[in-house]
């Protein structure tokens, strides 16, 4: 099977004034399609950094990062701008528009490509409300939500566009154990159920049952487990 | 994606941003409604003191007119000799010339007794100097002793507000001389008269005994038909001495504006007036703006992060400040038309809501939004998906 992510050899690092920070050292992965990974490591240990490189929010200059099939080192904004549109992200605080509805807010990721009309927009955010169990709180706003409730819409809005790939970081840092453990058994069922590949970052040990692989990144060098 | 689709879906981001932050789009409402009401009232000021300040010449009625070189408007006129004026009738194309005598006077309100300070007009009253039916009528009456008629737009304060006839004759005083006001025109005031008086030559020189007789202010020509304005202007600047200027009804009606746009400092205060009122506006909405990008850093970067580019915010602030210069353009537009009803109606000011002026103004009100949309755009380059992890 040919793997969705390839990461070989990358190195990168933060330039402070004439300082080099070396943050990810010779890290090598493949993420294949359909498998739900967990990398976890302390806190500065370049997880962060590794995510935003393979979602094509940051450019790396050497190594290699093949996404998709497509080369991200010294690529063009258009060509991580593509990826990003393929990609679905979770993050730790939820992110939504406070002036939008849960509807709205998950709508807006299916505006970008081929927008369809309202009405079939609508259909497909609310199926996937639905989905993470928030059938009933289409037209409430994130602030009329709870913390779980919240972190379930951003799951909605990372899913409804049937990424290829979920990266998702620290999402159940902000919830109570339970919400945070309903959140990511969602996550994991949908993610299964359409044979979306996913890379959760945590430090949360409870969830890390729900993955298939587990790999360590400590001090920018990756372990597997 | 279509040219529509792209600016559709930003504008109704923004429109429902704004509809959720009511207080936040209260307070750049109201300050593009202050920025729109200041604007609309220094514009009309200035127009209504441009308009004013040639309701006279506006009305006369000659093909050419002769001033004195050394007048720079027609409330402070300089004198020059009637011959000169009389030496124009040589001319082939002139056909007939009256002389104006004008004068700053007290009039005497005949109630109060205060004395208020108006413009005397001195001519041959049947010659339709000006365009005024009303004098037309008086010519002959106008031609007695001590009689003058008086104009109706001028300032409450002089004490005359009704129509004669039919009202009686009033009593008063002008330059301390017994009078008797016998008809009223309207003529409109301007801001170096507040009210105009017009009677015969004759009279004018009863109001003002130490005027010479052979010194006028205004020589007004009538060519003969089919004559050659042009030509005939031409030929009399060549043949006259350069103590006068003639002009034509165009130039002279301009000369009078000019004066005010460009000598007196009232015009540059208007102007400044207008910069200040669209300066504050600017700093109100940039504010908001700026606040409300600030609060937005991480979900427009979620939104960069899904694959939104760049340009769509830009595109949502852009539509922000719009929606707001409508917002404010509109309130601003109805509370401005009141004011200008009380101004025409409780200070006598000349202030017409014009569509011409609605269009500049909706046009400043969108320049500067949008000018406030461009700075604030300026922290959208904080906005980095990459922080967002």
């Amino acid at each position: 099977m040919t793997p969705l992510v390839e990461v070989n050899n990358l190195n990168y690092s933060f330039r402070q004034g004439e300082f080099q920070m070396p943050v990810l050292k010779q890290v090598s992965l493949k993420l294949y399609p359909g498998e739900i990974v967990i990398m976890k490591g302390p806190s500065g240990s370049g997880k962060t950094t590794f995510l935003t490189l393979i979602g094509g929010l940051r450019s790396a200059h050497a190594g290699s990062i093949k996404v998709f099939g497509q080369e991200l080192v010294n690529s063009s904004e258009a060509r991580r701008i593509a990826v990003r549109r393929q990609t679905g992200y979770i993050f730790q605080l939820h992110n939504l528009l406070p002036a939008l509805t849960a509807l709205e807010n998950v709508a807006m990721a299916l505006e970008l490509d081929n927008p369809g009309n309202e009405r079939q927009r609508h259909a497909k955010a609310a199926d996937m409300l639905a989905a993470v169990g928030l059938g009933q709180r289409l037209q409430h706003k994130p602030e009329q939500l709870s913390g779980g409730e919240r972190q379930r819409v951003s799951i909605a809005r990372a899913l409804v566009r049937h990424p290829k790939m979920i990266l998702a970081d620290e999402p159940t840092s902000a919830l109570d154990k339970q919400s945070g453990q309903d959140a990511v058994d969602r996550l994991h069922d949908l993610a299964k159920d359409t044979g979306t590949t996913i890379l959760l970052v945590t430090h949360d040990e409870r969830i890390l049952d729900s993955a298939d692989r587990i790999v360590t990144l400590d001090d920018g060098v990756l372990q597997s487990s | 994606m279509t040219a529509l689709a792209k600016m559709f879906f930003p504008a109704r981001l923004a429109a429902r941003q704004l509809g959720h932050e009511h207080a936040k789009t209260l307070a750049a409402v109201m300050g593009v409604w202050f920025a729109c009401i200041l604007v609309f009232m220094q514009l009309g000021f200035k127009d209504a003191l441009y308009a004013s300040a040639a309701s006279a010449p506006i009305k006369l009625t000659g093909d050419l007119f002769l001033i004195a070189t050394q007048t720079e408007a027609m409330w402070r006129t300089q004198t020059f000799p009637r011959s000169e004026l009389k030496r124009t009738l040589a001319h082939p194309a002139v056909a007939r010339i009256e002389p104006v005598y004008m004068g700053l006077a007290h009039f005497k309100n005949p109630d109060t007794r205060l004395k208020n300070t108006l413009m005397v007009y001195g001519y041959t009253p049947d010659s339709q100097v000006f365009k005024l039916p009303e004098i037309d009528a008086l010519a002959t009456d106008l031609r007695l002793p001590d009689s003058a008629a008086f104009d109706l737009s001028s300032r409450p304060e002089f004490g005359v507000s009704q129509a004669i006839p039919p009202g009686p004759p009033i009593a008063t005083e002008i330059n301390d001389r017994n009078t008797r006001i016998i008809g009223t025109f309207r003529l409109g005031i301007s801001f170096a008269a507040d009210g105009n008086v017009l009677t015969s030559t004759e009279n004018f020189h009863r109001f003002f005994p130490l005027r010479r007789t052979d010194a006028i202010d205004l020589g007004v020509m009538y060519l003969k038909p089919a004559a050659d304005l042009g030509a005939t202007q031409r030929d009399l600047r060549q043949l006259l001495n350069p103590f006068v200027k003639v002009l034509s009804y165009q130039e002279l009606v301009d000369n009078e504006k000019d004066y005010w746009r460009k000598r007196a400092p009232i015009g540059f205060i208007f102007g400044f007036g207008t910069i200040m009122g669209l300066v504050v506006g600017m700093v109100i909405v940039y504010q908001i703006l700026f606040t409300d990008i600030s609060g937005h850093l991480s979900e427009y970067a979620t939104l960069l992060a899904m694959g939104y580019r760049h340009g769509y915010l830009v595109r949502v602030v852009f539509a922000t400040s719009v929606f707001l210069a409508v917002l404010g353009f509109i309130p601003g537009l109805l509370s401005s038309l009141a004011l200008y009803h009380l101004a025409e109606t409780k200070i006598f000011m000349p202030m017409p809501m014009t569509m011409e002026k609605a269009l500049t103004v909706f046009a400043l009100t969108l320049l500067m939004c949008i000018a406030s949309g461009l700075l604030a755009m300026t922290k959208l380059r904080a906005v980095d998906p990459a922080d967002m992890f």
